[in-house]
C-alpha cells in the first residue's frame, strides 16, 4: 500500500511528465502512468485542466505586486495638501474606485468627501462621461441622498468626484450600536428606500446598494451614498477592466443578473435592498456565512435560494444556545420575523428580476402595511392577481404612461440642467412640464406610486435648477490655473448656452423628449381624445425632424423619424388630411427605402417599408395607376416576408390587410374580378390567421370584414348566392362579437355594414329575372329589413354621438335603398 | 526587521512615484532591481547569498501577508482573490486579502511538497529567477521550472476550487 506522501509525489510526476507532452501523446502517457487507477487519475487531470488558467498566475513577484499596498499606506493626498479648491483634510478609506478624503471646500467652507481614482489612465473618458450625466446626478437631491457636486481633474491629471460628506456610522453598525428594534431598524430602511426610489424615478440605478453605502448621519437620518457612480464607471472601462474589477467587485449585495454581468434594472437595487434589510433584521447574510471559498459568493447568488430570515435567526439561535440574551433581544427572536417580514424579504429577493417587487415604492410600501398591520402584498395572491389583471387591463395606458413619465422626468432634468441662463429654453422646459402634470393629473387615481411624488418632484427639479448652477460654477473656478480644464470649461459653457447639435447627450435627451410626446400622444388615442393625440404625435414629430436633418447617417433617429411619420399619418383621418397624410406616409416610405439600403437584411424594417408602400397607395387617389402599384409593391413585399418566415405573424396580417386594401381600390375603379380575387386572398390570410388562435377577437373581426369585403365584390359580380352566404357568415361572426364586447363601436358600425352587404345581395336576387315573382317579392321584403335593420344601427350610432363625419352619409344611404325596395315592391304588386 | 521593514517601504514608495510619472513598461522591474542592491549593499552578517535569499524570502512573505492584514482584516475572500491572482497585476490596495489567502494555500502545499513549496516562496515572495532559485536550493534549473510549473496548478486549483 502507498503512502500519502509517496502518492502526493506520484501525482506531481504524472503531471509533470504529462506537461511536457500534449494531446493524445499525453493522453496515453497519463493512462499509462496512471495504470488503471481512476481516482489517480482524476487527481491528474483536475490539475491539467488548470493548465492554461495558471500560466501567467504569480509569474510577477509579489513584492510587485504589493508595492503599492506598501506606498499607499502614506496616501497619496497628505492633510493640507490642495486639489482645486479642495484642502484635504484626511484619508477615510478606500472605495473600488481609489481613496476617499474628507476635504475642506474652501470658497464655500463646506466639508466635502473626494474621492480621488486610482490612475490617470482614462481619466479624459471617465470625466466626460460623468459630465454627460452630472445634470442628472447633480439632480438627485434627497434627504436621503448624499450629493454628488461634480466631477474634476487634479493638475496631476487624476479624476476625481466631489461629495456632499456624510459623517455617521453604516447603516448596520449603527442599527448594532444603538440595539434598535425591528420597527426603528424598519424606520430606517424605509427611508433608504425612498431615496432609491427617488434615484430610479430620475432614471438614475444605484447598483452599489450596501450597508457601507449608507450612513446614519448625527440626526439620525440614513444617507445613501455614490448614487449612480458605478454606472457611469462600468460603462468607461474596457471589457477586460470591467471583467477583472467586476469580479473583484462582486459584493454580497450583488444582484443574480448584476453577478451573470447581465443588463440591469431597477429589480436589481430591489434585490440588493433586499439583502441589505435581510442583514439588518437578522445579522446575517441570506446564503449563511460570508468567510465563503472564493467563487462560492457568486454561486450563491445566483444559484442558492436564501434561508426565510426567521428560520436563519432560528437556526443561529439554537447553535448559539448558551447565550441566553438571544430570545430576550428582539433581532435574536425569529418570531418576530416569521411571517409578513420573511415574505416581503424572501419577494425582494427572487432570482428572476420579474418575480421581485416590481418597484422599491412598491417593497417600501409592503413593509408599511407590515407596520400598520395591514395585509401585504408578498405572499398574498389576490393584490398581485388585482394589480396583474390591472395592467393588462390597462396595458396599453400604463406603459405608455410609465414610459412618458421616465422620459420627461429624464428629459426635463437634463433640459432644465442645459437651460439655466436661456430663459426662452426654460419656458419651453416649464411647458413641457406643464404638458407632463395635466396628463399625469388624469391618471394619477391608477398609476404607480411614484406618480404621488410628482409635487416633490417639481419642487426638487426647481432646487436642482438652481443648485446645479452654483454647483457649474464652482467646478469651473475650481479648474482655473489649468489650462486645458479651463478650456474645457468655456465649451462646456458654450454648450450649455447654445446646446450644440453635436452634443450626444443632448441629441439623447431630444430623442427621449420627442419619444415622450408620442407616448402621450397614443395615450390621449387610448381616452379618444383624437385632436389632442395628433397634436402630440405632430410635437413628436417636429423634433424628429429636427433631429433627423442634424443625423442624416443616424440610423436611430431615421427610424425614429419614419416612425413618427407613421404614427401621425394613421391618426390623421378624413378628407380634409388626405393630402398630407400622403405627403407624411411619402416621407416615412423614402427614409425606409434609404435605410434598407444600408440594412437590406432588416425583416422589421421591410415590413415597415412595406406597409409604407401599402399605406401611400390607399391614400393617393385610388384611381391613379401609381396608387395600385404602389399597393401591389407593398404586397410584394409582405408576401415574400411572410413566405420566407411563416412565423412573421405581423408580416402575414398586413398582408391581409394589403389584399383587402388592393380589392378595395380596385373594386372602387371598377375592376370586380381584380377585387374579387384580392379579396379572396384576404380572406384566405384572415381564416389562417384566426384558424391558429380561435380566441382572438381581433382576428375573428378581420375575418369578418374578409367575408364582408368578397360579400360586397361577389354581389358586383352578380353571385348574390354566394354573396349572401358571406354576408351571412360576417355578420354571425360579428354579432357573437359584439354580444361579448355590447359598446364596441367599430363591432356595430360594421353590423351595420353588413346588412347593407346583406341587402344589397337579397336585391340583386329578388332583380333576377328568372325568379318566381312572389320569391322575387320575398326577396324584397328580405332586403328591405336587412336595410332597416342596418338603418337602425347607424341611427342609434348617430344618437349617442359616435358617428363619425365620414360616416354620416349613411343613414341617407339606407334610407335611400329602403325607398327603393319600396318602390319595387309597390311595383311588383301592381 | 524594523530597518528592512522600512527600507522596503521606502522602495515601494519610490517605486509607486516612478511608476505613475513614466508609466513604467512591463519589461522594467526596479523594485526587483533595487532589490538586489540592497541585498550587495548590506552583505553584513549573511554567510552565503543563498541564505540571505531564503531569509528575506520568508521575511518578505511575512511582511506582505501581514501588512494586508492589517489593513484589511480578514474577510469572506469571494471573488477578489481569485481575480486579483489570476490577472496578477491587478493585486493592489483592496485585494490585499489575496495574498492572504494565497498564502493559506502555500501552507498546505507546504504540508504535501515541502521542496516545491520553498521554490514558490523564492520565486514569488523573493522574486528570484529561475536560476538563482537553483543556485539556493542546488538542484538543477529543470527541477525548479518543473516544481514550479506544478505548484502553479495546484496552488491555482486550491484557490479556484474545483468547479471553477
Amino acid at each position: 500500500m502507498e503512502t500519502e506522501p509517496e502518492r502526493a509525489e506520484r501525482v506531481a510526476e504524472i503531471v509533470e511528465r504529462a506537461l511536457e507532452s500534449e494531446g493524445d501523446e499525453r493522453r496515453r502517457l497519463i493512462a499509462d502512468l496512471c495504470d488503471g487507477d481512476p481516482d489517480l487519475q482524476i487527481e491528474v487531470d483536475s490539475l491539467l485542466r488548470f493548465e492554461k488558467k495558471a500560466q501567467v498566475f504569480i509569474e510577477m513577484p509579489a513584492f510587485e505586486l504589493a508595492a503599492d499596498i506598501i506606498a499607499d499606506e502614506n496616501g497619496r493626498l497628505s492633510p493640507g495638501e490642495q486639489l482645486g479648491n479642495y484642502k484635504i483634510v484626511l484619508r477615510l478609506g478606500e472605495g473600488r474606485l481609489g481613496e476617499v478624503y474628507l476635504a475642506e471646500d474652501t470658497t464655500l467652507g463646506r466639508p466635502v468627501a473626494i474621492k480621488l481614482f486610482k490612475s490617470g489612465r482614462d481619466a479624459a473618458k471617465i470625466v466626460r462621461r460623468f459630465r454627460q450625466e452630472e445634470q442628472i446626478l447633480a439632480g438627485l437631491i434627497h434627504p436621503n441622498i448624499a450629493w454628488l457636486y461634480g466631477a474634476a481633474i487634479s493638475a496631476g491629471g487624476i479624476p476625481y468626484l466631489v461629495m456632499e460628506y456624510v459623517e455617521g456610522p453604516r447603516l448596520d453598525h449603527y442599527c448594532r450600536d444603538k440595539a434598535l428594534s425591528i420597527q426603528e431598524r424598519l424606520a430606517l430602511f424605509r427611508k433608504t428606500c425612498a431615496a432609491v426610489a427617488y434615484g430610479h424615478q430620475h432614471l438614475v440605478l444605484h447598483r452599489n446598494i450596501k450597508p457601507a453605502n449608507v450612513r446614519v448621519g448625527p440626526d439620525g437620518e440614513p444617507k445613501l451614498l455614490d448614487f449612480g457612480i458605478a454606472g457611469p464607471l462600468d460603462a468607461t472601462m474596457s471589457t477586460l477592466a470591467q471583467q477583472t474589477l467586476g469580479a473583484m467587485a462582486i459584493s454580497e449585495y450583488a444582484s443574480p443578473e448584476q453577478v451573470r454581468g447581465e443588463k440591469v434594472a431597477t429589480a436589481s437595487d430591489v434585490y440588493s435592498l433586499g439583502v441589505v434589510l435581510y442583514e439588518l433584521l437578522t445579522q446575517q447574510w441570506p446564503y449563511g456565512s460570508k468567510s465563503l471559498r472564493p467563487g462560492e459568493v457568486a454561486h450563491a447568488i445566483i444559484a442558492e435560494e436564501p434561508m426565510p430570515p426567521s428560520g436563519a435567526v432560528a437556526k443561529r439561535a439554537a447553535e448559539t444556545v448558551s447565550s441566553f440574551n438571544g430570545s430576550r433581544f428582539e433581532i435574536g427572536n425569529p418570531k418576530a420575523l416569521r411571517g409578513d417580514l420573511d415574505r416581503i424579504i424572501l419577494k425582494a429577493l427572487r432570482k428572476e428580476p420579474a418575480r421581485r417587487y416590481p418597484s422599491v415604492e412598491q417593497l417600501s410600501e409592503d413593509i408599511r402595511r407590515h407596520l400598520v398591520g395591514l395585509p401585504v402584498v408578498a405572499g398574498s395572491n389576490v393584490l398581485a392577481y388585482r394589480s396583474g389583471k390591472f395592467v393588462k387591463r390597462h396595458r396599453v395606458p400604463v406603459m405608455a404612461a410609465a414610459l412618458l413619465l421616465l422620459s420627461l422626468i429624464g428629459g426635463l432634468i437634463a433640459t432644465v440642467g442645459q437651460a439655466r441662463r436661456a430663459d426662452q429654453q426654460r419656458q419651453l422646459a416649464e411647458q413641457r412640464y406643464t404638458d407632463l402634470r395635466q396628463l399625469a393629473d388624469s391618471l394619477i387615481f391608477e398609476i404607480r406610486d411614484s406618480l404621488k411624488n410628482l409635487p416633490s418632484a417639481q419642487r426638487d427639479i426647481a432646487t436642482a435648477h438652481e443648485t446645479t448652477g452654483d454647483n457649474q460654477e464652482n467646478l469651473s473656478s475650481a479648474n482655473l490655473g489649468n489650462n486645458e480644464i479651463a478650456q474645457a470649461g468655456d465649451q462646456k459653457a458654450t454648450g450649455i448656452r447654445g446646446l450644440p447639435k453635436d452634443d450626444q447627450a443632448t441629441t439623447e435627451t431630444q430623442m427621449q423628449i420627442g419619444r415622450g410626446y408620442r407616448a402621450m400622444g397614443d395615450l390621449l388615442a387610448q381616452k379618444g381624445d383624437i385632436n389632442g393625440t395628433i397634436d402630440k404625435y405632430r410635437s413628436s414629430l417636429s423634433i424628429f425632424e429636427k433631429l433627423g436633418t442634424a443625423h442624416r447617417e443616424d440610423q436611430s433617429v431615421q427610424d425614429e423619424l419614419a416612425r413618427a411619420y407613421e404614427t401621425l399619418g394613421d391618426r390623421l383621418d378624413g378628407s380634409e388630411g388626405s393630402e398630407e397624410r400622403l405627403k407624411i406616409y411619402q416621407s416615412a416610405l423614402s427614409i425606409r427605402q434609404h435605410l434598407l439600403v444600408q440594412r437590406p437584411d432588416d425583416a422589421t424594417l421591410q415590413r415597415d417599408a412595406g406597409l409604407d408602400f401599402l399605406k401611400v397607395g390607399a391614400a393617393s387617389d385610388a384611381k391613379t395607376p401609381e396608387a395600385l402599384e404602389n399597393v401591389r409593391r407593398g404586397i410584394g413585399i409582405l408576401a415574400a416576408l411572410s413566405g420566407q418566415d411563416p412565423n412573421n405573424e405581423a408580416a402575414y396580417r398586413e398582408l391581409g390587410f394589403g389584399y383587402s386594401r388592393l380589392g378595395q381600390m380596385l373594386i372602387g375603379g371598377g375592376d370586380v374580378a381584380g377585387a374579387l380575387e384580392s379579396y379572396r386572398k384576404a380572406l384566405d390570410v384572415w381564416e389562417r390567421i384566426a384558424g391558429r388562435d380561435p380566441k382572438n377577437a381581433q382576428a375573428e373581426f378581420d375575418l369578418s370584414v374578409a367575408h364582408r369585403d368578397l360579400a360586397e365584390a361577389l354581389t358586383a359580380n352578380g353571385d348574390s348566392s354566394a354573396a349572401l352566404d358571406h354576408a351571412q357568415q360576417a355578420l354571425s361572426t360579428l354579432l357573437q362579437l359584439s354580444a361579448s364586447d355590447p359598446t364596441n363601436v367599430v363591432y356595430r358600425r360594421s353590423i351595420g355594414l353588413c346588412y347593407e352587404k346583406f341587402g344589397d345581395a337579397c336585391a340583386l336576387l329578388a332583380s333576377t329575372k328568372k325568379q318566381s315573382r312572389g320569391r322575387r317579392i320575398k326577396d324584397w321584403i328580405k332586403a328591405r329589413t336587412s336595410y332597416k335593420q342596418g338603418l337602425d344601427v347607424f341611427a342609434a350610432l348617430r344618437e349617442q354621438g359616435k358617428l363619425t363625419a365620414a360616416d354620416s352619409g349613411f343613414a341617407e344611404q339606407f334610407a335611400a335603398k329602403i325607398a327603393n325596395c319600396d318602390n319595387r315592391l309597390k311595383g311588383s304588386k301592381r | 526587521m524594523p530597518l528592512v521593514y522600512e527600507e522596503l517601504r521606502q522602495l515601494a514608495h519610490n517605486y509607486m512615484q516612478r511608476e505613475r510619472a513614466e508609466h513604467r513598461s512591463q519589461t522594467t522591474t526596479p523594485v526587483r532591481e533595487a532589490y538586489l542592491r540592497m541585498v550587495d549593499d548590506k552583505s553584513v552578517t549573511w554567510k552565503d547569498r543563498a541564505h540571505f535569499y531564503g531569509i528575506a524570502a520568508r521575511l518578505l512573505r511575512r511582511i506582505l501577508v501581514e501588512h494586508g492584514r492589517i489593513r484589511h482584516p480578514p474577510r469572506r475572500g469571494g471573488l477578489a482573490q481569485k481575480a486579483a491572482l489570476n490577472g496578477a497585476r491587478d493585486l493592489r490596495g483592496k485585494n490585499a486579502p489575496a495574498l492572504a489567502a494565497f498564502n493559506r494555500a502555500l501552507e498546505s502545499f507546504e504540508e504535501i511538497y515541502p521542496r516545491k513549496s520553498q521554490v514558490v516562496e523564492l520565486k514569488f515572495f523573493g522574486g528570484l529567477h529561475t536560476r538563482e532559485v537553483s543556485e539556493v536550493l542546488e538542484v538543477s534549473e529543470e527541477t525548479v521550472l518543473r516544481d514550479w510549473n506544478f505548484a502553479k496548478l495546484w496552488l491555482y486549483r486550491e484557490l479556484n476550487g474545483n468547479g471553477a
